[in-house]
């Protein structure tokens, strides 16, 4: 029966039905798939250019033979696919992951579309080509992590569609297998001005409604956190050399490429190129504005902070490191390097980052807190006490690595019930050692701010609201004072300062009142593209930040930056900033120099050119949302200051709405930010100091307009973090 | 135009695709490769698009259908589809169906606003009968075929459809043993060339001695014995069909020679002198039945032609015709079974019967109608 169906069907005689549009649109799809799985390095340049040329050479050839059975060609491709199959599964054997074996999946997709397109005489295999290029190119964009990708997936696109709307076509002008049994009355008329302008009108509003609906589809694609299915990590080769004479200490890239030490951290010198918060110390005198070269490219399910170095130890604007021995790790037999587990851990959780480095760093292998294993092709690194983990070479562009970590899962009323420590424990001098260039005033200003909270928890938040509300983010600050302390001078003198001092004053003001800290040093979580799903880490985005250590917990990150207010605006006019980002978004590996010349171009505006129209239409978007804006200004502050905090309440709770959160009928706002404090990690704490400040707006009186300004603020860049997750912010939703 | 009826459905293409995207966006999420994601969401455009876009792309089409005011069954029947985009947009990229005297459909390009396009087809299979009306069909899944839109609409197109008619050889009009044998009476008025069939006794043999060849007398009166077709039709189209084009068939054969009686259930007794008017009959018969016997309405002493179908129920009344008069019984059988019975009642009163299948109706009468 089985046979007497094959051999039916084998002797059917394909309808001649050319469907020259259909073919070669399909063959130009499955082309730009190979083409871009071939530019992702996903196979080797031989196999790539073959399939390149085999492909249209596969398509003609089945064209020219769509009328006759190719019996024997059959069996020669359906052999030729047991081979391909036989080389991904022994190319699979011996992979150690998922991502090992994506390559080898692209490759045998790759020969699959290969030798399919000998034989494709019928329009559902042309299907299967469409549905298998769609597969070839999902792959390949699964190892970009390029913007440029952006070029195949535009060629790709509107070759679908076109193929898409020829199979329509086809299968219009065929019911049962029969041509159409009408024939136009009319004769055929050649395509007059007149009417290719309809033509041209449908194919621009085909095209507009499915860029529309697509960019309308992506924008609202959730992006959910890999938590529940992590990505496993994989590490590619380096091509640095070893440190000659390495035993741990910090090294930067230089010139010849060898790596080497360097004075970087220790110098007030400031060098654009590198962030002073790496090496052996810290100063918190340097100053300057860091370049906005991307450094590295993160594959996180989650963003965090990605932390480099962490110092113990400070003196006269000054951190530096106290463990100058540090313990060598090896690998023994696996793939990874096994770390030494911290003291003092409480379960967490496991996280999986892979780092793609862009740009020459530091021997640093980067990571979110607690790292517990290590991808990277080297057989040893050192660690110190604070966690900072050294290579022995220094990170070279496409430097590829992995770290799993578990991040700490801990409620805020657990960390409010540990125990205090014992300051005169010995093993916590360094972290509670202050300077003697910090006199007195210093601390008792730190000890009257945590007067009145028992715990370390209330402390470091009560540090954190005092610096929130006494001070502004601001990077270009004039020099200190010489001889003065740089953080005595930032409390007592400034209002403005930047990261460091702001975590170093949070660190410092702690220690006064016996708790221990120190200050990290590393890379914010960057900014994510959309495109690639990466998180681009730029050289600006260098950060620090402090950790406390909490009995039986271990330590704990705490960003006093996040809740600092902006000293100014964004340093770009209102008009400008959109259009950087647009000219920033520009597949800048493909179009190259168009992109930086349009960048230049947009930076010097106003000036027409070919940029006018977008411009003007943005103009027309800008002035609708300036009276939009106005309209609301003016509306908002006609409203006295309760009216006004329970408007900017009311968006904080639409924005927890949005994230699964909403508030009980019978809950006060502060008893609502309570229940979600405990595990919504840092955000939630930002929530539950809004509720406090919430109910003495709402309420109480003797508050001024300005501070009623700044917490209207900050609540609004809280709800903006709930609906856009960033630093330190843990997506839960409630269980 | 007036919609009757509106369909829209998905395609196996959209479940394609929404499978397709729901992978894609599961490996995207789980590598978070945005990328995936891009490819996800266009599949997911594509569809979101293909779903709205047909859903007005056949808003402002109206369709007209032009066929001819007579045709014959199992001939070509011309057939123009007219369509026209009364909206003020261009459409197009849809299918017209159209099951109105056979099955035809046309595909439609892109038309601009006003234009009308005439699609010409050549119908087969337009069965016997009286159509005014039929449904026109527009379907269109354009751009991606996700989402079908199928709107129907009752299209006015008046058509008589006669039915097939064959040649029925002469000698079975004329002669003894012909379907129609004349009587002369009364004086000679001419004489003229001998046709096959004439009575030989009619050959005027002076004529002949003079002339070389038979010539026979005609007379100033010369009776025939009239003539009733009755056409008995069954619920089963095709056997009604067969017997449709039997009974006018033979109804023309027999209006060389005078006035015909046509007897049907629907129409009764009808006396028709011309040809048009015998396949107009023959395009309305119908599967009625009378209240009592269709024969009741056969005049007295004509000779009857009866079709029908070979289990017929009139088989006592036309065997006592048969005693009277010349009875010829053509009877269609669908089953090979029903050939016996009926036309041996009938042989046995005299009548003359000869039973075929639907599909042997052609071949009968080019063999010359032979009956027993």
């Amino acid at each position: 029966m089985v046979l007497k169906r094959l051999r039916r069907r084998l002797n059917r005689v394909v309808a001649d039905d050319a469907m020259i549009a259909y073919r070669a649109t399909t063959a130009g799809t499955v082309v730009v798939s190979v083409l871009a799985a071939v530019t992702q390095q996903a196979v080797s340049g031989f196999t790539g250019v073959a399939a390149i040329v085999l492909v249209p050479v596969g398509f003609a050839f089945s064209f020219w033979r769509r009328r006759e059975r190719n019996i024997l060609l059959k069996v020669v491709l359906a052999i030729a696919l047991f081979v391909a199959f036989g080389a991904f599964i022994n190319a699979v054997r011996f992979a150690g992951n998922v991502d090992d074996a994506r390559a080898p999946l692209v490759a045998v997709f790759l020969w699959v579309q290969v030798l399919h397109s000998f034989d494709v005489p019928r329009a559902r295999d042309l299907s299967f080509s469409l549905a298998a290029g769609v597969v070839l190119i999902a792959l390949a964009g699964s190892l970009a992590f390029s913007t440029g990708f952006i070029v195949y997936v535009v060629v790709y696109a509107a070759l679908f569609i076109a193929a898409l709307v020829l199979a329509y076509h086809t299968d219009l002008r065929s019911v049962d297998g029969a041509l159409s049994r009408e024939i136009k009355a009319e004769s055929r008329e050649r395509l007059s001005r007149r009417s290719l302008m309809p033509a041209l009108r449908r194919v621009a509003t085909l095209g507009a409604a499915t860029v529309l609906c697509t960019a309308v589809v992506f924008v609202f694609l959730p992006r959910l956190p890999a938590q529940q299915v992590a990505a496993l990590p994989f590490s590619l080769p380096r091509a640095a050399s070893d440190i000659p004479g390495f035993d741990g200490e910090v090294a930067f890239p230089d010139e010849e490429g060898g790596g080497g030490e360097s004075e970087v951290g220790s110098s007030e010198a400031f060098d654009p190129d590198t962030y002073f918060g790496y090496g052996e110390s810290m100063s918190l005198r340097v100053r300057g504005r860091l370049s906005e070269d991307l450094v590295m490219r993160v594959r996180t399910p989650r963003p965090t902070l990605y932390r480099g170095q962490a110092f113990d130890r400070y003196d006269d604007g000054r951190w530096s490191s106290s463990d100058t021995e540090l313990e060598e790790v090896q690998r023994s037999g696996e793939d990874s390097l096994h770390l030494p587990t911290p003291r003092a851990q409480l379960a967490g959780d496991e996280i999986v980052q892979t780092f793609y480095v862009e740009r020459e760093l530091p021997n640093l292998v980067f990571h979110t807190q607690r790292a517990d294993e290590v991808f990277i092709e080297t057989t040893r690194v050192r660690i110190d006490d604070h966690s900072s983990i050294r290579t022995p070479f220094t990170l070279e562009k496409d430097t590829i690595y992995s770290v799993i970590s578990e991040l700490p899962n801990v409620s805020a009323s657990e960390l409010r019930s540990t125990p205090t420590i014992d300051v005169n424990d010995p093993r916590f001098a360094q972290y509670l050692d202050l300077p003697p260039t910090l006199d007195g005033r210093f601390t008792e200003l730190a000890r009257r701010i945590t007067r009145a909270h028992p715990t370390t928890a209330d402390k470091a938040e009560a540090v954190e609201r005092w610096l929130r509300q006494n001070k502004k983010y601001q990077l270009d600050i004039s020099r200190d004072p010489p001889g003065r302390d740089p953080i005595d001078v930032f409390v007592f003198d400034r209002d403005e300062g930047f990261c460091e001092q702001i975590a170093s004053t949070m660190a410092l003001m702690l220690r006064a009142s016996g708790v221990p800290t120190r200050v990290v040093t590393g890379f914010g979580e960057g900014e994510r593209n959309l495109f690639t799903g990466y998180w681009e880490v730029r050289n600006s985005d260098a950060h620090a930040w402090v950790e406390v250590f909490y009995p039986s917990v271990g330590w704990i990150s705490y960003d006093p930056t996040f809740g600092v207010p902006l000293a100014s605006a964004a340093n770009t006019t209102f008009m400008l900033a959109p259009l950087q980002k647009i000219a920033g978004s520009f597949p800048t590996e493909a179009l190259g120099g168009v992109s930086r010349a349009a960048s230049r171009v947009m930076g010097a505006l106003p000036g027409p050119g070919w940029l006018g129209a977008p411009i003007l239409v943005l103009a027309i978007a800008a002035a609708a949302v300036a009276l939009r804006n106005r309209r609301r200004t003016r509306r908002h502050s006609s409203l006295d200051a309760p009216a006004r905090a329970v408007e900017a309440w009311l968006a904080l709770e639409k924005a927890l709405r949005s994230r699964g959160w909403t508030r009980a009928d019978h809950e006060t706002a502060l008893e609502f930010a309570e229940r979600l404090s405990p595990v919504y990690g840092q955000v939630g704490t930002n929530v539950r100091k809004v509720a406090e400040e919430f109910s003495e707006f709402r309420y109480g009186t003797g508050r001024d307009g300005e501070e009623l300004a700044r917490w209207e603020e900050e609540t609004r860049r809280t709800a903006q973090k709930i609906r856009a997750p960033g630093r330190g912010t843990a997506l839960l939703r409630p269980r | 135009m007036k919609v009757e009826r509106r369909k829209i459905r998905l395609t196996n293409r959209a479940g394609a695709i929404v499978g397709g995207a729901v992978l894609l966006f599961a490996v995207g999420t789980n590598v978070q490769a945005g990328w995936v994601l891009v490819i996800a969401a266009l599949l997911l455009g594509i569809l979101a698009a293909g779903i709205v876009l047909p859903l007005g792309s056949i808003r402002g089409i109206e369709l007209r259908r032009h066929v001819p005011r007579r045709a014959t069954a199992a001939h070509k029947v011309p057939v123009t589809i007219s369509v026209t985009n009364t909206s003020e947009r261009a459409r197009g990229l849809f299918r017209v169906s159209d099951d109105f005297c056979g099955p035809g459909w046309a595909v439609v390009d892109l038309m601009s606003p006003g234009q009308t396009r005439d699609y010409l087809g050549a119908r087969e299979g337009a069965r016997r009968g009286v159509y005014t009306r039929g449904t026109m069909t527009i379907e269109t899944g354009a751009p991606f075929n996700v989402l079908r839109v199928t709107k129907s609409a009752v299209i006015e197109s008046p058509i008589i459809v006669y039915p097939r008619v064959f040649d029925v050889p002469s000698h079975r009009l004329r002669g003894p043993s012909g379907l129609h044998a004349p009587a002369a009476v009364g004086d000679v008025s001419t004489v003229r060339e001998y046709k096959p069939g004439d009575p030989l006794r009619h050959i005027h043999w002076r004529s002949v001695a003079r002339r070389g060849e038979l010539m026979v007398r005609e007379f100033d009166r010369e009776q025939h014995a009239d003539t009733t077709v009755v056409a008995d039709l069954p619920a089963d189209a095709d056997v009604g069909d067969a017997i449709a084009s039997v009974a006018c068939s033979l109804a023309i054969g027999a209006l060389s020679a005078g006035e015909v009686a046509l007897v049907s259930a629907r129409a009764g007794a009808e006396r028709v002198r011309s040809t048009e008017r015998v396949l107009e009959w023959g395009a309305r018969l119908g599967a009625e039945r009378p209240a009592r016997t269709l024969l009741d309405a056969v005049p007295a002493g004509t000779a009857v032609i009866y079709a029908g179908p070979a289990q017929t129920t009139e088989v006592d009344r036309l065997a006592e015709l048969a005693a009277g008069t010349s009875v010829i019984a053509v009877l269609i059988a669908d089953g090979a079974g029903q050939r016996r019975g009926a036309a041996a009642r009938l042989r046995a009163s005299g009548a003359s019967v000869a039973t075929i299948r639907p599909d042997e109706v052609e071949a009968w009468f080019s063999s010359g109608c032979a009956v027993a």
